[in-house]
């Protein structure tokens, strides 16, 4: 019997088209993305670049296959959930449950050959790939050793298991609820489970609750290397086993639910909710049959009155979507993602902030989005096929409804159901914020962004599921095509289709920002929006011809009648949204043509050409130094114009004679300049921006050049601002000015070689510089430069401010524009103003604090702060997250305005204005050499004082509360690391975790063991040696040296640990036993495990002669007594007096050590 | 209230000839639609609904070009089909008044007396509130005609609506039918004689997509006044009866034994005995004939 029924599907199946269309879908889907990574559609990659990311190791398969298997999952409710439904929906299933079959080879004779087919579309992905990876075109470097155990591995361990597993799920519930669309719901179910889980947990739980294994496979992998992904196998007898028991179980529980619970009836089995009280129902006799004639009712046919019931109709329509309990499964599932999403958007790594308005509609309210896009999906196509799957529709049909009302009460009604649900998000993120005790709503950006952005898209993909629903009769075949349309319109962009007029309903993501708005996003946004409404309703249109009434025609026969309904409204409104649909694609036409914008791959080429060409030019060091820059800035925020003229005066410090100039103007903006000595262009590179200039008369030490220019931003476009003008909050700084030199392979000299002393980290071109600027901008707002303001005045219904250094400064610069509240304050003679949204008050004081506190310390310890004006200027979060120093301006991003600081964490308002001004010490009057370890001596030293000023204002806890997160973002990023760590005084730029996380340590653990006065005093020392010298600049070897002639020696491990080497420590606690003595104390006896090793041999461990700090805490977790202990060998036992019985010991309770493992330091006798 | 059917003709995908080139003309009354399973009637009904093309020919009602102007049509039309399902969880009241939008009454208020009457007319006011889906057979069908009054139709067509009803249930559909015949055209397609022979003014017989036999159910059996003959067999001669006579009917007695009805200008044999013809002589006449 089940051989029967199994081949009887397996042949059901073969026949259907659908079955084939779903596996070319995929093959050809999975063909063009590997051969897309493998560079098949890009140029030559360029020669210099280090080991490739190989697209066919076993790593990367696993991937490409896992990413193909979540799309895949949809097939499972399409196939495996129809192979029993259709019994179901044909009625069949009243007929055949009545034969005498064997329950069992019914339900695994229709489990098993859907499987079969799934299987199959899946395999035959592997076996495309396979081929894909062979084809001849694709970049070698690319392209690994062919490895069939990758394959094998990926389909055996994930990709197949997730299909049998989810198949048997989906066919469970599809069997048990006779509803095809809960077997979608299941899918999407997954999805949200494997978000939520990300959220929710951490580390293993992730790995092992993932559904579909992929956090099991980073779990495995986290700590890889680029080699080890190009070349390992994945292990998967550990987490990905456990992962893979752990979901065999559920679905296997879930099947053998369904398959016990399965009857052969008529009627699904009741669950609790729809199970109805039985009520006798009784036959009456007919009355007499009352009077015939019929009330007299008017009856009206009218335009108007089809619209009308268009709208009464759809209610209907709602009622029967709304009334479904699977709609509420997935609204719930997905107020549940967003609020996770605003979780983890508001408490990220860098930060917590605010659950502002902006904040919550972007990532989270997009997941929402997503949400409503799949319910549209799958509700336009069951209300499409509604008539007929009640088979009502001949009822409906021959009524005198016209097409059009039937049509559109769908389309409305599904548009209703969307503007509901973005009103249960809204409702949603107000909610969310009272939770967070946030009560500043602002409705208007709500109903806004939700209901005139988002709405859009959303009606333009409402209009197309109805549309390709009443193309296709099977539903599921609806849904599925929706869903990869909907993928596949990124990758279009993959294989470089660009233009709007092609990219169905697509946009950008628009970040909000409350200084900028929207920028100017978004009236393009909404013209390339109308542009895919009016095709949208052009769609509609063709819908309405070719909507089937009455009996199912054939498609020949649809289209014959379509020609015979298109006529008088249909004609009409067909030619006018063509036309309209012309007029708006020629606009959008016009406007991306506009620009003379290169693809990402023609820029990429005319970089790679550039550093062939102009390589020669890194030779030529010996360039002439800025020393003063004059500048005239036009910003005009309206327009998103800029226009800047003014000039350099160029000094030849060195003591060679120079007779080539290298300079490099913005690489977006048009650049014109002369110098005022004879000299020619030799070579230019007009795509970089980059001219070799050779003097006539060459320029001898001392002397000096002016160079003088002119430059405006590129006309922007309705799609591109190329200017660095907003429409408030302008932020730009000195890379669009001219600069002198080679510019690229910077910051890349060891600090032992000597060339690097000659410039500093910052600029190249110049030491320091004397700034003189004349600024205007529109009469709302204020415009400010580095200096200070001398002048002020209105010209022209302009804004003009005069600004002046009064000392030299670092090229650095930064230039504002915005309408900005001020918010004032002078302490100890210095001026401390923020310029900020007027919003955005809630950090304001803590950013003063911060301020003030890093002035106070700074000049008691370090010596006199070099402006009179400390100001913290605001720019919108689209420009960025950072805050950064910049002369005596502080331009901080919109992002740190909002943080919250209202809980228990760091104070990070307070923590970053004393970081940044901590700067003027660190980094503005010690200049670091263009050198690795250059951010040692800033970021490092920096965040070090930054701790001491923390302290000094919150206490130690709070001090080491902070010490902790920095441990853990040294440890957390070392672990990212793409290449080798280099030891604390070789951190490069972008080793962020480094320069703050492990620099922070080290100098706390030096000051902690050496006394914070002589740390101070020494650094004092090297401050004070370097202080407005200009070159040589100190490098990081040279503060090493200067502290290690400062410390003991019994020290000197200290500075080779954490500055010279990267070396980690381990210290465990392993017995602890408490005695009473005569005199009433108590003798502590501690056995403990100390080591030491460093990271590139692990076992070796290094030979000790250290100190320890050992906490004694009583049971109110008060600190009794804190011991130093020096240690020399790796087992230790140590007797200590204690005039208090200790309830709590803790090793390093100061956080001075470096360890991976903290864990096993506790120990509660 | 004529309907004129000229040269319809319809063929099937696959193969199967439903209409073949059909003409009838119906008048105001109740008409009669006989035929057996498969004789094309419901496609017939169904194509003068119009929710199917014909391959070619005229369907006229009164000045209305079926084919050519459906939406008239349907203004003026009341169809219940063969089989129909409804929306799940939706109550007869809610439905109805869903219908009477969909048959273009825009008012509430009229909405709301219209629905009420033909809930009151077809006996389902005192389950309006339950949902339809839940209805037995008979309720269902009764909510067919409820949905159909709606509009007040002047062309009423009802495709085998007695299948499947008990007698009680078919007397009282019956009963609504005939109120609502006397001043519409209604056709009513049916396998059951009995349905016309109580029913209806006028009748056709159709078998094989053509319309065998138009005529009027009391003048029907005039014309055989002579030539139904009746007696009784033993079962196991009933072939070479067949083989003999023209056999129109048989039916088993108590005793195995067999009533068979024969067909014949003159007395078959001695055996024989006139009989009363019936409608169904009628009817079985016409098949065999054809």
């Amino acid at each position: 019997m089940f051989k029967h029924i199994y081949t009887y599907e397996l042949k059901y199946w073969l026949k259907k088209p659908a079955f084939y269309l779903y596996a070319i879908v995929f093959a050809s889907i999975a063909f063009i993305a590997i051969v897309g990574t493998a560079g098949l559609f890009d140029s030559l990659p360029s020669t210099n670049n280090g080991i490739e990311r190989l697209v066919n190791s076993p790593f990367e398969l696993n991937y490409m296959l896992q990413y193909f298997n979540k799309f895949m999952l949809f097939l499972l409710p399409a196939i495996i959930g129809a192979t029993i439904y259709k019994d179901y929906k044909n009625s069949t299933h009243s007929i055949l449950y009545s034969f005498p079959i064997k329950k069992q080879a019914y339900l695994y004779g229709k489990f098993l050959s859907a499987l079969t087919l799934v299987f199959t579309i899946a395999l035959v992905v592997g076996l495309v790939i396979m081929i894909a990876e062979h084809i001849p075109g694709l970049h070698e470097s690319k392209i690994g050793v062919f490895n069939f155990k990758g394959y094998l591995q990926a389909l055996l361990v994930f990709v197949l298991p997730n299909l049998l597993f989810y198949g048997a799920i989906v066919f469970s519930v599809v069997t048990y609820s006779r509803n095809i669309y809960a077997g979608f719901i299941v899918i999407i179910v997954l999805f949200f489970l494997q978000n939520i889980t990300e959220n929710v947990f951490s580390g293993f739980l992730i790995a092992l609750l993932d559904p579909f294994a992929q956090n099991a496979v980073m779990y495995e992998t986290q700590y890889w290397t680029l080699i080890d992904k190009n070349t390992k196998l994945i292990p998967v007898f550990g987490t990905v086993l456990y992962n893979r028991l752990f979901w065999l179980t559920i679905s296997t529980l879930i099947f053998s639910l369904a398959n016990k619970s399965f009857t052969f009836t008529e009627h699904p089995i009741a669950t609790f909710f729809s199970k109805q009280k039985g009520q006798r129902s009784t036959k009456y006799e007919a009355k007499r049959l009352s009077d015939m004639k019929l009330p007299v009712v008017t009856f009206n046919f009218s335009d108007m009155q089809q619209f009308k019931n268009a709208w009464s109709m759809s209610n209907m329509e709602l009622k029967s979507i709304v009334k479904n309990w699977m709609f509420y499964i997935i609204v719930a599932f997905g107020i549940l993602t967003v609020l996770f999403a605003v979780g983890k958007v508001t408490n990220n790594s860098e930060m917590n902030i605010l659950p502002v308005t902006n904040i919550i509609l972007t990532i989270p309210a997009l997941f929402f989005i997503t949400v409503i896009m799949l319910l549209t999906f799958i509700y336009s196509g069951m209300l499409v096929h509604k008539d007929s799957t009640s088979n009502m529709n001949q009822l409906v049909d021959a009524s005198q409804i016209s097409n059009f009302s039937l049509l559109a009460s769908k389309v409305i009604a599904i548009i209703k159901m969307q503007a509901l649900l973005l009103l249960t998000m809204m409702l949603a993120g107000i909610i969310i914020q009272v939770y967070n005790n946030y009560y500043h709503f602002e409705i208007g950006l709500y109903l806004f962004h939700l209901f005139a952005v988002q709405f859009v898209g959303l009606i333009i993909w409402a209009f197309a599921s109805v549309f390709v629903h009443s193309l296709l009769k099977n539903t599921y075949l609806g849904i599925f095509t929706l869903i990869i349309g909907w993928l596949g319109i990124s990758g279009l962009k993959e294989i470089g289709i660009n233009t709007r007029l092609l990219l169905f309903n697509f946009s950008e993501p628009m970040q909000y920002s409350d200084l900028n708005v929207y920028g100017n996003l978004l009236q393009p946004y909404f013209l390339v929006k109308s542009y895919w409404f009016v095709f949208g309703i052009i769609l509609l249109i063709i819908t309405y011809l070719l909507w089937n009434r009455g009996v199912t025609e054939s498609f020949k026969k649809r289209i014959s009648s379509a020609r015979s309904r298109f006529f008088k409204n249909a004609k009409i409104a067909a030619s006018l949204s063509f036309i309209v649909l012309i007029v708006l694609g020629f606009t959008i036409y016009k406007e991306e043509n506009k620009s003379e914008e290169l693809s990402s791959k023609e820029r990429s080429n005319a970089f790679n050409q550039f550093e062939k060409d102009f390589a020669k030019y890194s030779k030529i060091k010996n360039q002439p130094k800025i020393t003063d820059m004059d500048l005239n800035i036009e910003i005009f925020p309206k327009s998103n114009g800029l226009s800047v003229n003014g000039s350099y005066i160029l000094v030849n410090k060195s003591s060679k004679s120079i007779d080539t100039i290298l300079v490099k103007t913005g690489f977006d903006e048009i650049t014109e300049f002369t110098i005022d000595r004879k000299a020619n262009i030799v070579d230019e590179d007009t795509y970089v921006k980059f001219s070799v200039l050779k003097l006539n008369e060459s320029l001898e030490t001392n002397d000096s050049i002016r160079l003088s220019f002119t430059l405006k931003n590129k006309s922007n476009t309705l799609f591109e601002n190329n200017s660095n003008t907003l429409n408030n909050g302008t932020i730009f700084k000195n890379d669009i000015l001219p600069r002198i030199g080679y510019f690229l392979n910077s910051n890349q000299k060891h600090p032992s070689d000597s060339a690097a002393q000659n410039t500093h980290y910052y600029s190249q071109d110049s030491d320091a510089i004397s700034l003189k600027t004349v600024i205007s901008t529109s009469n709302d707002q204020t415009a400010i430069a580095p200096g200070y303001l001398k002048k002020k005045w209105t010209e022209n219904d302009r804004n003009y401010f005069k600004y002046e250094t009064d000392s030299k400064i670092k090229n650095s610069l930064s230039f504002s524009s915005g309408a900005y509240e001020i918010k004032k304050e002078i302490y100890k003679d210095i001026d401390i103003e923020i310029y900020h949204h007027k919003n955005h008050v809630q950090n304001l004081s803590k950013m003063k604090e911060g301020l003030k506190a890093a002035l106070e310390y700074n000049i008691k310890h370090f010596g006199p702060y070099q402006f009179t004006e400390a100001r913290i200027i605001e720019f919108p979060i689209t420009e960025g997250t950072y805050a950064s120093v910049m002369a005596n301006s502080i331009p901080t991003s919109e992002m740190r305005f909002i943080a919250n600081t209202t809980d228990e964490t760091i104070d990070i308002s307070f923590y970053t204005m004393a970081h940044e001004l901590t700067h003027q010490w660190w980094a503005n009057q010690v200049v670091p050499a263009d050198a690795f370890g250059a951010i040692m001596l800033s970021e490092s030293i920096t965040e070090y004082i930054s701790l001491n000023i923390y302290e000094a204002q919150f206490g130690r806890e709070k001090a080491l509360q902070f010490l902790k997160m920095q441990r853990h973002r040294y440890l957390n990023g070392r672990v990212r690391e793409p290449g080798i760590e280099p030891p604390l005084m070789l951190v490069e730029g972008g080793q962020q975790y480094l320069a703050y996380g492990k620099g922070i340590m080290s100098f706390n653990t030096l000051s902690h063991y050496m006394g914070k006065d002589k740390l101070h005093t020494v650094l004092k020392g090297f401050l004070n040696q370097y202080k407005d010298k200009g070159a040589p600049y100190p490098t990081s070897l040279d503060l090493v040296k200067t502290i290690k002639e400062n410390t003991p020696d019994s020290l000197q491990y200290i500075i080779e640990d954490y500055f010279e080497t990267v070396t980690f420590y381990d210290a465990k606690i392993e017995f602890v036993r408490i005695n009473r003595t005569k005199n009433n104390d108590y003798e502590v006896i501690l056995d403990f495990q100390f080591s030491k090793y460093k990271d590139s041999d692990e076992s070796n461990e290094l030979v000790l002669s250290d100190y320890m700090e050992i906490g004694f805490y009583n049971d109110k977790n008060e600190m009794i007594s804190i011991k130093t202990a020096l240690i020399k060998s790796k087992s230790n036992q140590m007797k200590f007096q204690l005039k208090e019985k200790p309830s709590k010991i803790i090793l390093d309770p100061n956080l001075l050590l470096i360890e991976k493992d903290v864990k096993n330091n506790v120990l509660n006798p | 209230m004529n309907l004129s059917i000229n040269n319809l003709a319809k063929t099937y995908n696959n193969g199967t000839k439903a209409i073949d080139n059909l003409d009838i003309n119906i008048d105001k009354g109740m008409f009669g639609l006989l035929g057996p399973n498969g004789a094309g009637k419901s496609s017939l009904m169904r194509t003068i609904a119009t929710l199917q093309a014909p391959d070619f020919g005229s369907i006229q009602f009164q000045d209305i070009d079926v084919l050519k102007d459906p939406m008239s049509l349907r203004k003026v039309l009341g169809y219940l089909p063969q089989s129909f399902g409804v929306y799940q969880k939706v109550s007869a009241e809610h439905l109805l008044d869903y219908f009477a939008i969909l048959k273009g009454i825009a008012s509430k208020k009229d909405r709301n007396v219209i629905v009420q009457h033909v809930l009151e007319l077809t006996n389902l006011y005192d389950i309006r509130k339950k949902h339809v889906s839940g209805y037995s057979g008979g309720m269902k069908q009764r909510f067919g005609i409820a949905q159909l009054l709606l509009n007040n139709p002047k062309l009423i067509i009802v495709d085998e609506p007695t299948a499947g009803l008990d007698p009680a249930e078919r007397h009282r559909f019956l009963n609504v039918l005939r109120e609502i015949g006397s001043e519409n055209t209604v056709i009513l397609s049916t396998h059951i004689v009995e349905d016309v022979k109580e029913l209806c003014t006028d009748m056709a017989i159709m078998n094989n997509g053509r319309i065998l036999q138009k005529t009027i159910p009391s003048e029907a059996t005039k014309t055989i006044k002579n030539n139904i003959w009746t007696t009784t067999i033993k079962k196991q001669y009933l072939k070479t009866m067949e083989e003999k006579h023209l056999v129109l009917s048989s039916s088993y007695n108590e005793n195995n034994s067999l009533n068979i009805r024969v067909y014949s200008d003159e007395k078959p044999s001695i055996q024989f005995e006139m009989a009363t013809p019936n409608l169904e002589d009628v009817y079985f006449i016409a098949l065999k004939n054809s």
